[in-house]
């Protein structure tokens, strides 16, 4: 495969490809992905539920094994260095799963421990992290007694503990209010500040266009879009996010009413 | 419980501390410094578990509550069964006799006889006695005088006031039988006397009649501890008389008659609690199995734990020692309820059975734990299938009440511990718990138990292991029940591993339902053999054939590759004729081999009963098969077998094995399983086929690998079973030759020699052919796309 490593290539998607099988129907979850993200930028990932953003994620993550293609991670490929791959990586998932009944100060060293820092350094990273987000108030509680945005920074803060080169952000602020949202968005900026790579999952379109490098959109599993905002601009004639998203799923739409043949197939096998 | 904040545990600072405390935000990949701590993700998973309030609720609340609830059943129980615990009204029970004695003389025997040889000893005893006596002269209904009661209504004479209890003795009544006055409840024991010598205690013949209910059994029990007295006395009189040999203490037998009472009446106290203690432990590790699985799924930090890099066999093997160890607290908690609760309630010795003393509460223990683990796995398993907690319920309940079943059935009297039911997981824990408080312990069906128990776990901790690493553990869609029941969409070429184990699974209750039917027939007339016999080849059949061509055919196999149906080449038949021919000499020397070790490990004596006991067993099926036509011998002991066996053991098995391990060790476990297979049928002489036929096993394997085809192992296989059982058919004519070795004689050296000799040329054979070429076995599309036409 090509290995076309420009300096400061940080995540490298090659063709990822991923079917669902259940049972006697199978589903094509993820078609053919390529893309790249540099230090330093945020790239969105941004897609109409059920796109196969989420599969995405997870295969580059590792989580998932692709059917085809690979995704390399600062050097590593996730399906033959796996544990290399979730080092360099902070993930931050929709659901913000947190520990009930630990307290964040402890799920936090529980997570700086698994990810193999020095006592002494998880100690230093949470007090850290806990001034940038703005835990110190609840940092003592059990989880389970969280507000769903204090749930939401802890959950960020549980990513970044091992300060890692590369963000992966599946819908960070779901569920958040719009001062809440922004809290998270603004550290996202700090976080390209400081030269991450980030791929960032969101339906807060506005927020997006405003943050992201660059662009993918995905639908039924394929890149439709990619480019910077002036190139889906010149690529789409519209002028912002929300207005490409609804003539996506309208042109889909038409495309399935007035043609048997869908232009995305959404199902192979039989 | 634990600090909110312990950054600096102890057991993190162990590595080295030169690690950088500066954090600069340097973009290359942190170095691996350390492997991950499994440690630290169980303690994780405890603290959390531990900290959940539900945990705690099932942890302790439930001992709390179940056990004096429990004793309060038990206490109900005893009173409404004897009516005599804590009642006021003392029961009466009544003594039947028959026999060339009289009322004086009953009344000596089982009263004052007693009291008579503790005299010197129990001065205070007589002093109670009499005032007993005194105060049992006021009695209503009784009379001392035997001539004046009326017919029909028995008289009684005292003989014995105890606490709540009084005894009588009915006159002698010519009129009816002793069985027909304590069945019709004029009495409640009988017992017959007669006597060889009128001056002295010197009796003939003894024999008590008894109904099968509590009183009864009470009077009985009263009337068998003064004949002990008897005996005892009659044995001091004897050593007495110096010179005068010691003959046999007074033997008695006794009947009971009447129809049998409900069981219930003899409450399984040593069955029930092993039951209720096994059920509790599963309650303990429901919550957190559930909770750490799907749980963990359903509010998304099992994905962020996997994101971490940190093997997904660590995370799950975390999360099965928290299950292990709630489960294990769980055990340890009802235990101690549950003996505390017999201890202070004297429940032991109010139902008369098992022993409660730390022992028996410690070796308890490691049998629930052992349990645990294996149930842990299990529930591993299956709650790691369902996306949320509520589905993980839906699924654990049928198996918590397909649990009840083993564990209900475990409870009836008439079970044992034997080579069927110690390999039946739950049925052989729970038979042991019981067999450990009876202090009734048996070594091997114990082994078997534990080592089959270790087994289950190691396998239902190996498929959690396999969910767990399925892209389906995200909720993906796979990896779930669904995967199991549907028909993969392309041709396979042998069954898949999981399909196997599920069929191998499948066959455990099929195999053990089928002898359990065959054991009904109990008839030993020829005919109703040679049904016997054929019923056993059908459900042979059925299990090791047809069974494994359903799973087969439904995960879309081609049958031929899947089962390795094609032709040989010839030289692995000829290999397979002359080992067939001669390993049954091997094999009967290694018999041979094994019951030195047994006598070695056990004594001399236990490898003569055991001995005797094979040589009893094995000439009732020589004795057996002899009434059969020898035709129906070599189709249901010989044909059917071979070709069933080797149709799922080295065909689907074996193949399946070899998909997805080395040559060695597929050919090791499918042996293995052969082996054990083997053990499920005979109880009595089980145990001794394991190693024979694993190693059987494995020659049958090694052949099937090498010749890429199941059809030389038939031959072999079939050679083998004619030879060994057409020596036992012909059994009566063969040891008419003078050449021909005796029933209980060692095979002689030259033969074993000689057999050696012909299955090493076997072996060489085998060894020295080459195996069919890879390409040649490759299914070509043809035959694909015709497979999945069928």
């Amino acid at each position: 495969m090509e290995t076309s490593k420009r300096l400061g290539t940080m995540i490298s998607i090659q063709h990822l490809s991923k079917t669902f099988k259940t049972g006697q129907r199978s589903l094509l979850a993820v078609d053919d992905v390529s893309f790249e993200v540099n230090q330093g930028e945020v790239y969105g990932l941004l897609g109409p539920n059920g796109a196969g953003k989420t599969t995405v994620m997870r295969m580059i993550l590792g989580l998932l094994r692709p059917d085809s293609g690979f995704a390399q991670i600062a050097g590593s490929r996730s399906d033959q260095q796996p544990d290399e791959v979730k080092r360099s990586v902070g993930f931050v998932s929709a659901s913000a799963g947190v520990y009930q009944w630990l307290t964040g100060r402890e799920m936090l060293a529980f997570f700086g421990d698994i990810y193999g820092l020095e006592t002494a350094e998880i100690a230093a990273r949470i007090s850290e992290l806990s001034k940038i987000l703005d835990l110190d108030d609840f940092i003592d509680q059990t989880c389970a007694t969280l507000s769903t945005g204090q749930k939401q920074r802890l959950s960020l803060a549980r990513a970044l503990i091992h300060d890692p080169p590369v963000m992966i952000l599946d819908e960070p602020t779901l569920g958040l209010d719009v001062v809440g949202s922004q809290v998270i968005f603004n550290y996202i900026d700090v976080l390209k500040q400081r030269n991450k790579a980030i791929i960032l999952c969101t339906h807060r379109l506005e927020q997006a266009q405003r943050i992201c490098s660059r662009f993918g959109l995905l639908h039924y599993g394929r890149k439709v879009l990619d480019g910077t905002m002036e190139d889906l601009q010149a690529q789409t004639g519209k002028s912002d996010l929300v207005e490409m998203f609804v003539g996506l799923i309208d042109a889909h739409r038409q495309g399935k009413d007035s043609s048997a043949e869908p232009e995305v197939p959404q199902t192979a096998g039989s | 419980m634990t600090e909110p904040t312990n950054p600096d545990d102890p057991a993190a600072v162990e590595s080295d501390a030169l690690g950088s405390t500066t954090l600069k935000s340097d973009d290359a990949p942190r170095p691996a410094r350390r492997k991950y701590r499994l440690r630290r993700l169980m303690l994780k998973e405890l603290r959390e578990t531990l900290r959940d309030r539900r945990t705690i609720v099932t942890l302790l609340l439930m001992p709390l509550l179940v056990y004096p609830a429990l004793s309060l059943v038990f206490k109900t129980y005893l009173l409404s069964n004897l009516d005599l615990l804590g009642g006021d009204e003392p029961i009466e029970l009544i003594i039947a006799y028959s026999g060339d004695t009289s009322d004086d003389d009953i009344g000596i025997a089982l009263g004052m006889m007693a009291a008579g040889i503790e005299q010197s000893t129990k001065l205070e005893q007589r002093k109670q006695q009499s005032e007993k006596q005194k105060r049992a002269s006021n009695l209503p209904g009784e009379a001392l005088d035997s001539s004046n009661g009326k017919l029909g209504e028995p008289k009684r004479r005292f003989v014995k006031f105890s606490e709540h209890k009084r005894y009588f003795i009915s006159p002698n009544d010519v009129t009816q039988t002793l069985e027909s006055r304590v069945e019709s409840g004029m009495a409640d024991v009988g017992v017959f006397l007669s006597r060889k010598n009128r001056q002295e205690w010197e009796i003939g013949e003894i024999r008590i009649v008894a109904r099968n209910d509590q009183i009864s059994q009470l009077a009985k029990s009263y009337l068998e501890g003064r004949l002990e007295t008897l005996n005892d006395f009659d044995l001091r009189r004897r050593l007495n008389r110096i010179g005068q040999p010691v003959g046999p203490l007074l033997p008695f037998e006794e009947s009971i008659v009447g129809p049998v009472e409900d069981q219930s009446g003899s409450f399984p106290l040593a069955s029930l609690v092993p039951l209720i203690l096994v059920m509790m432990t599963i309650t303990g590790a429901v919550y957190p199995a559930i909770d750490l699985t799907a749980g963990e799924r359903e509010r998304g930090t099992l994905e962020t734990l996997m994101a971490a890099p940190v093997p997904r066999f660590g995370i799950l093997f975390s999360k099965f020692t928290a299950v292990l160890t709630v489960a294990v607290l769980t055990a340890v908690l009802n235990l101690i309820g549950m003996f505390a609760t017999v201890w202070a309630f004297q429940l032991d010795k109010q139902f008369g059975i098992g022993v409660f003393n730390i022992s028996v509460m410690f070796q308890v223990l490691l049998l629930l734990i052992l349990f645990a683990a294996f149930f842990s796995a299990l529930l591993l398993a299956v709650t790691s299938f369902a996306k949320s907690f509520k589905e993980a319920q839906v699924y654990l309940i049928p198996i918590i009440l397909f649990s009840l079943g083993p564990g209900l059935m475990a409870m009836a009297p008439g079970m044992s511990l034997n080579g069927v039911y110690s390999v039946v997981p739950m049925i052989n824990i729970l038979l042991l718990a019981r067999d450990v408080i009876l202090n009734e312990v048996q070594l091997i069906p114990a082994i078997v138990t534990v080592a089959s128990t270790l087994f289950y776990s190691y396998l239902a901790l190996r498929w959690a292991a396999w969910i767990f690493g399925s892209d389906g553990i995200l909720g993906a869609g796979h990896g779930s029940f669904a995967e199991i029941f549907h028909r993969p969409l392309s041709v396979n070429r042998v069954v898949p591993i999981f399909a196997t184990l599920f069929c191998l699974v499948l066959l455990v209750p099929i195999n053990f339902a089928s002898l359990g039917f065959l054991g009904r027939l109990a008839s030993e007339t020829a005919a109703d053999l040679q049904y016997r016999y054929t019923l056993m080849g059908v459900f042979t059949f059925f299990a090791f054939m047809v069974v494994p061509w359903i799973v087969a055919r439904h995960q879309n196999t081609d049958i031929g590759s899947g089962f390795g149906l094609k032709s040989p080449k010839v030289v692995f038949v000829l290999a397979a004729i002359l080992i067939g021919v001669s390993l049954w000499t091997i094999v009967m020397s290694m018999t041979t081999g094994w019951h030195a070790i047994y006598g070695y490990l056990f004594g001399a004596e236990a490898q003569a009963q055991w001995h005797h006991r094979l040589v009893e067993v094995a000439s009732g099926q020589f004795e057996r098969i002899q009434q059969v036509s020898p035709w129906v011998i070599l189709i249901c002991f010989s044909i059917i077998p071979a070709v069933c066996e080797e149709w799922f053991f080295r065909g689907m098995l074996l193949r399946s094995l070899l998909k997805s391990n080395s040559v060695w060790k597929a050919i090791l476990i499918s042996a293995v399983v052969f082996g054990v297979f083997h053990t499920l049928g005979n109880s009595a002489i089980a145990i001794d086929r394991l190693i024979p036929s694993t190693l059987v096993g494995i020659m049958l394997g090694y052949l099937a690998y090498k010749s890429d085809s199941i059809l030389p192992g038939i031959v072999l296989h079939c050679c083998n079973n004619a030879i060994v059982i057409f020596l036992a058919y012909f059994e009566p004519q063969l040891r008419e030759l003078s050449w021909f070795p005796g029933k209980d004689d060692p095979i002689p050296v030259q033969w074993v020699v000689g057999g050696c000799l012909v299955t090493a040329i076997g072996i060489a054979l085998i060894y020295l052919s080459k195996r069919p070429s890879e390409t040649a076995q490759t299914l070509s599309s043809d035959q694909a796309s015709v497979a999945e036409a069928i």
